[in-house]
């Protein structure tokens, strides 16, 4: 793959290579609305060149890069987990929606404080929020945007849709399940 | 045609929620003072109000109109969010906090005071809330809207265990189906009745039931028809569907043939939201398209009438009472300026007669504080406390059943909810979850970190491991009966205030052995369901968790069922009860204590609709009380 | 519109049981028309940056839904057969809509100022001065489809009528139009009424079609409107009058005979910033303010073909199969009002899907057309 040079190029780089890790055609990447939002977060949280990086490294070779796993998360779900909280199924358990139960050992701003509503809200996390990257600390899970989270893709690997959005109609959920093809 | 009158019953009135201050209310003289606009407390205010009463509500919430846009902002805030617990969408108010699952800990005396609202000292702690915003719990509970069964009513003279009502399934009833008329219920009659369910004839349910998701089905093949023995009694075992409020398809036939039109959203704007159910899994925290029940629905419809009117951001912190007499005085609020910050007024407001609805928890809390207890002739203030005990468990189908579409939960196994057994251990009902393994171990979220981190798939291969798995998941939560218990109380601590110097509440509530006994059969139970569905068991419970619990040299793991109760229960005498069965005080003549604190037992089915069906009988009789105090106002509107 | 307008002395273009049927499949198709454009305009908004605009529009079309619905209960109770899969039943957008004084085109393009100008112009009320004003005759040159302004030639005026490229053409005298879709039903009510005092005087009825086509409020509720099962002429003459009013107001008011807002002042509560409430005079709305965001759209290529997307083959076969979708969805609506009313629940489930995959396409940038984002075409 030949290295981008204008900010679109880089663009539709990361959606190409987001396409080969999520399993999800690049249509429906873009579909999503959310192409530019993730290559942002990314950026601000790795740094410049982790896409880059990313994409030339050898797709064979295992463990993969842990930034993959937090891209292909970031698809999947709309959260930025970072790299150091790559198979923290704590973690994992503390954000999933329908979970109750204690906060795991996690930095975490979400609460006290009103800082979570205004965040959530405004829905500019990515943007300006203070990326961990060169500055040596971690940063506690987000979710990208309010829209983020129900355009994430793990819902439609499911056969279902996002809880609380994209809703299938009523009594629909009586019928067999039905998987698109993959 | 349907005449349409009723179309607008939704529209909020603009302002409400911010026109009346609270040194404008403390000017009036009230007919009434109602503490919380939940469900309890906008079915009062909406009942007075009919009757051609002056009511003020005082609600502990922030000041925001219940219009579409703060609606939305909930769901904006629930999708934005990175912990999506059960208090998610709702703003954090630091001047009326509410529990958050999340911040549940055993708290020590080196625990910063700001990470908790409910005060948990003791191993076990629960992770139970409620909602403190306008509308209150009812934003956020699942919508089952089941009734109580008539053994649940006489449970001590018919089992030994609990205690009796003062009332029984047929003083209630009629109320059951004005509750069910005002919620909006789904159901069908030949479903419901059971363990004793009668309804008179002809009655049909507002709206059909809501069709059984295909997981159901998939449970349904392998239950229907299992027989459990219990103490010496043969159960027949089938999946049934539950009644839920929220909207369907409506019963042609309701109301001899009439039919029954269904609320959709509340707004300050005509903006025709809220039909349907439409199937989006999200019952709990929040339905984005209010097509289930909340109370902003029957508040909407009071404050319309002209005389109710609403104080928010005003926490009820002490009733006043005169010491000869024992009347209440008046109630005195701490009316918060914002969210962002700790400065209030207080204010004393004034009514012939004050009832509170601010829930088990809020109600004693406020009484202990208000030093109430020093006066109670039972001493039973914050005592009973009374939820419902969860078990989960939860294994992996042999075929993709569809989880996670369909409401939260459409079906269920309720035939152990009644009979001979309760003389020795807890009746249960059984939700099938829609929404798979997520309550339990944070499924989806989990199964993708383990596949992508731990066994490094990618690409179509995640995609298509994902599916097949959780697409095969099925979560049994076992609802728990749990009986009144002196020891489980809500008391209150000196040491423990929040920010606006509001004593919080200090929960300690047990699961004591009846309890435990019912939930060991019922893992049991699970373990054979899922041998007859050929599912895989994946239960784990952890020791180490606060919701672990010991029976038998087994561990368990039993979590909050939001169904809190008991707190001020009602019974035959002052001194076994805190309130009568009008709910009101024994003590305090112009005082009644509407709401789920009232109930003297809970059985096996959510709390919500009793409430709300005691909350229209007690208000016949708060007008029969305020009709003898002074004549009706007149009407403005 | 002029309402009530049951005068038994009024006269009728309407002669025959065939020619109602005609009318009212021209209902259908002319409501259904406004579906692919509002849609469009509905889905082009990012999402949680315009829910005042998003509300709005999105209860136009459920609204819209409800009117397809009344206008096929009112065919099958004359006896008539909705067919919504006709060749030529939806559109080839940009479409004419004459309207008032205005030739205007219907395009499929994202939301904007123009395209709610567009919006205002469909759903303007306008009523006719007199009897004689009802019908205009049709300026050809203003559609642009004779340079003269003369009538097209009969070959093509039948194929204008078959289609739905110009609607409001009177049928049978495709050479006028109705003054506004109110006239429009107007007609069609005059023709119920004189076609049934006609079959009266015969001891007969026009309504002889089977009860259980009818679609009850059981399969299609909304907050906006309750449908209305047709079995008479009161029936018949509600849901026209409905159709009619929903869109532009009853007698020039705001809101309509089920106390709901009409469309036309739907979308003027987004031109004028604020909501209407009761009480309300039109143009000067006094409810809750409302905020539109111009900028928070994507750039849906207006009136975009399947033709524009050769160079993204992806976005290509994704427009294929949202268009088949869409023919699905009519199909099961079709179905649904064909005697299977319990498929009305079905085809929403095909309308939540058919949603899905035009957020999916309008998200989309086209490599061919820089700036600009694919949409879906509509070309079944």
């Amino acid at each position: 793959m030949t290295q981008g040079t204008t900010t679109e190029e880089k663009l539709r780089e990361f959606v190409t290579f987001s396409a080969t890790v999520t399993g999800f055609s690049e249509f429906d990447l873009w579909g999503t609305g959310q192409a530019e939002a993730y290559y942002e977060t990314v950026v601000h949280q790795e740094g410049p060149d982790a896409i880059q990086r990313v994409i030339s490294s050898d797709p064979a070779v295992t463990p993969a890069d842990p930034v993959v796993k937090s891209i292909i998360k970031l698809w999947y779900v709309g959260v930025w987990y970072g790299p150091e909280l790559a198979g923290r199924v704590d973690v994992a358990a503390w954000t999933a929606p329908g979970r109750s139960g204690a906060k795991p050992a996690v930095p975490d701003d979400s609460q006290p404080g009103p800082s979570l509503a205004r965040r959530a809200v405004s829905g500019s996390h990515q943007a300006g929020a203070g990326g961990a990257h060169g500055g040596g600390g971690r940063t506690p899970p987000f979710v990208v945007s309010p829209e983020a989270y129900t355009e994430g893709l793990l819902w439609r690997a499911i056969g279902a849709h996002p809880a609380g959005s994209k809703a299938p109609g009523y009594g629909s959920w009586a019928n067999p399940p039905a998987s698109e093809d993959c | 045609m349907t005449s349409y009158d009723d179309a607008d019953t939704v529209i909020f009135p603009a302002g409400a929620a911010t026109q009346t201050s609270a040194a404008e209310a403390a000017r009036g003289e009230w007919d009434a003072v109602v503490v919380g606009g939940g469900m309890a407390g906008s079915i009062v205010a909406d009942q007075l109000s009919q009757a051609g009463y002056e009511v003020l509500i005082l609600e502990a919430g922030p000041g925001k109109d219940l219009d579409l846009a703060e609606y939305e902002s909930y769901l904006s805030r629930f999708y934005g969010a990175v912990v999506k617990d059960n208090q998610s969408p709702y703003p954090f108010n630091p001047n009326a906090r509410m529990p958050r699952s999340t911040d549940t800990m055993p708290v020590r005396p080196d625990t910063p005071r700001d990470d908790f609202y409910l005060v948990q000292e003791d191993k076990y702690c629960t992770d139970t809330t409620f909602t403190r915003v306008l509308g209150g719990t009812s934003m956020h509970w699942e919508g089952k809207a089941l009734r109580m069964l008539p053994e649940d009513f006489n449970l001590k003279t018919k089992y030994g265990q609990g205690l009796n009502w003062p009332l029984s399934y047929d003083d209630l009833e009629p109320y059951y189906r004005q509750a069910e008329a005002e919620l909006g219920v789904a159901a069908e009659v030949e479903d419901q009745a059971y363990l004793g369910m009668h309804f008179p004839q002809g009655y049909v349910f507002p709206m059909h039931r809501m069709p059984p998701s295909y997981l159901d089905q998939t449970v349904a093949r392998g239950v229907d028809g299992m027989r459990v023995n219990l103490a010496d009694d043969d159960y027949t075992l089938q999946v049934r569907s539950f009644p839920q409020a929220r909207n369907g398809v409506p019963n042609a036939a309701y109301d001899g043939g009439k039919g029954f039109v269904p609320v959709g959203a509340v707004s300050t704007s005509q903006v025709e939201e809220g039909e349907r159910c439409q199937g989006n899994t999200n019952c709990v925290p929040i339905c984005p398209v209010q097509a289930k029940y909340h109370a902003g629905k029957t508040l909407a419809k009071a404050l319309r009438k002209g005389n109710v009117k609403i104080v928010t951001q005003a926490v009820a912190s002490k009733v006043e009472i005169d010491e000869q007499d024992r009347r209440v005085t008046g109630i005195t609020v701490k009316n918060y300026q914002s969210l962002a910050s700790d400065s209030y007024e207080t204010y004393t407001v004034k009514g012939t007669v004050y009832i509170l609805c601010a829930h088990a928890i809020e109600n004693a809390r406020l009484m202990l504080a208000s030093d109430m207890q020093r006066m109670s002739r039972s001493k039973l203030i914050g005592r009973n406390l009374m939820d419902h005990a969860y078990l989960l468990s939860w294994g992996l189908l042999p075929e993709p059943a569809g989880t996670m579409r369909g409401t939260s939960c459409t079906s269920g196994i309720t035939d152990l909810r009644g009979g001979r057994f309760r003389g020795t251990q807890a009746g249960f009902g059984v939700d099938i979850h829609n929404d798979g393994w997520g309550w339990a171990t944070g499924s989806p979220y989990t199964d993708l970190v383990e596949l992508v981190d731990e066994r490094g798939l990618r690409g179509t291969e995640l995609r298509r491991t994902l599916g097949n798995q959780i697409s095969r998941q099925l979560l049994l939560a076992f609802m728990i009966d749990l009986l009144p218990d002196r020891s489980n109380t809500v008391t209150v601590d000196d040491r423990y205030k929040d920010a606006i110097g509001n004593v919080k509440p200090v929960v300690s509530l047990k699961i004591p052995p009846y309890t435990m006994r019912g939930a060991a059969f019922a893992r049991k139970l699970a373990t054979d369901i899922f041998d007859k569905l050929g599912a895989e068991d994946r239960t784990t419970y952890d020791k180490d968790r606060y919701s672990a619990v010991e029976h038998d040299g087994q561990w368990y793991n039993i979590v909050g069922g939001n169904h809190l109760a008991g707190t001020h229960i009602m019974g035959t005498d002052p001194v076994n009860s805190v309130v009568d069965h009008t709910q009101q005080s024994w003590d305090h003549d112009n005082l009644y204590l509407v709401g789920p604190g009232s109930l003297p037992s809970i059985g096996t089915s959510n709390i919500s609709l009793t409430m709300a069906a005691l909350a229209f009988r007690s208000s016949t009789h708060i007008v029969r009380h305020l009709r003898a105090a002074k004549a009706p106002a007149t009407i403005r509107s | 519109m002029s309402v009530p307008a049951s005068e038994p002395s009024q006269g009728s273009r309407i002669q025959t049981i065939d020619e109602l049927h005609e009318y009212l499949y021209k209902g259908l198709q002319l409501e259904h028309a406004t579906l692919p454009p509002y849609l469009t305009a509905l889905y082009s908004l990012q999402p949680g940056k315009n829910a005042d605009a998003w509300h709005v529009i999105r209860v136009v079309a459920v609204e819209e839904m409800l009117h397809l619905t009344l206008v096929a209960n009112v065919m099958n109770a004359v006896g008539g057969t909705p067919d919504l899969t006709k060749p030529d039943f939806v559109p080839n957008y940009p479409t004419h809509l004459p309207c008032g004084p205005d030739y205007f085109k219907v395009h499929l393009r994202p939301f904007s100022r123009e395209a709610l100008d567009t919006f205002l112009k469909i759903e303007k009320p306008a009523q006719a001065a007199g009897e004689e004003d009802r019908f205009v005759p049709m300026d050809w040159a203003a559609v642009g489809l004779t340079a003269d302004g003369a009538a097209p030639t009969q070959e093509k005026l039948a194929e204008l009528t078959e289609s739905a490229s110009v609607l409001g053409l009177v049928p049978g005298e495709p050479t006028q139009r109705f003054l506004s879709i109110g006239e429009f039903y107007e007609e069609i009510i005059r023709g119920v009424n004189h076609l049934e005092d006609q079959a009266r005087r015969a001891g007969t009825t026009i309504f002889t079609g089977d009860p259980a086509r009818q679609v009850t409020p059981e399969y299609f509720y909304s907050g906006g409107g309750d449908v209305i099962k047709v079995t008479g002429r009161d029936t018949a003459v509600a849901a026209l009058t409905l159709v009619a009013e929903q869109g532009e107001g009853l007698y020039g008011g705001i809101f309509d005979s089920q106390d709901e807002i009409a469309h036309y002042y739907r979308f003027q509560q987004l031109e004028k910033g604020r909501y209407y409430q009761k009480g309300d005079d039109p143009g000067e709305p006094s409810g809750p303010d409302l905020h539109v965001d111009w900028g928070a759209v994507y750039p849906v290529k207006p009136d975009i073909k399947l033709a524009d997307l050769a160079g993204d083959p992806h976005i290509l076969a994704a427009a294929k199969e949202f268009n088949r979708s869409y023919a699905t969805f009519l199909t099961s609506l079709n179905l649904a009002y064909n005697g299977q009313p319990a498929l009305l629940l079905k085809a929403v489930w095909e309308m939540f899907r058919i949603r899905d995959s035009m957020n999916r396409l309008i998200r989309n940038p086209l490599t061919g057309h820089p700036g600009a984002n694919a949409g879906p075409t509509f070309e079944l």
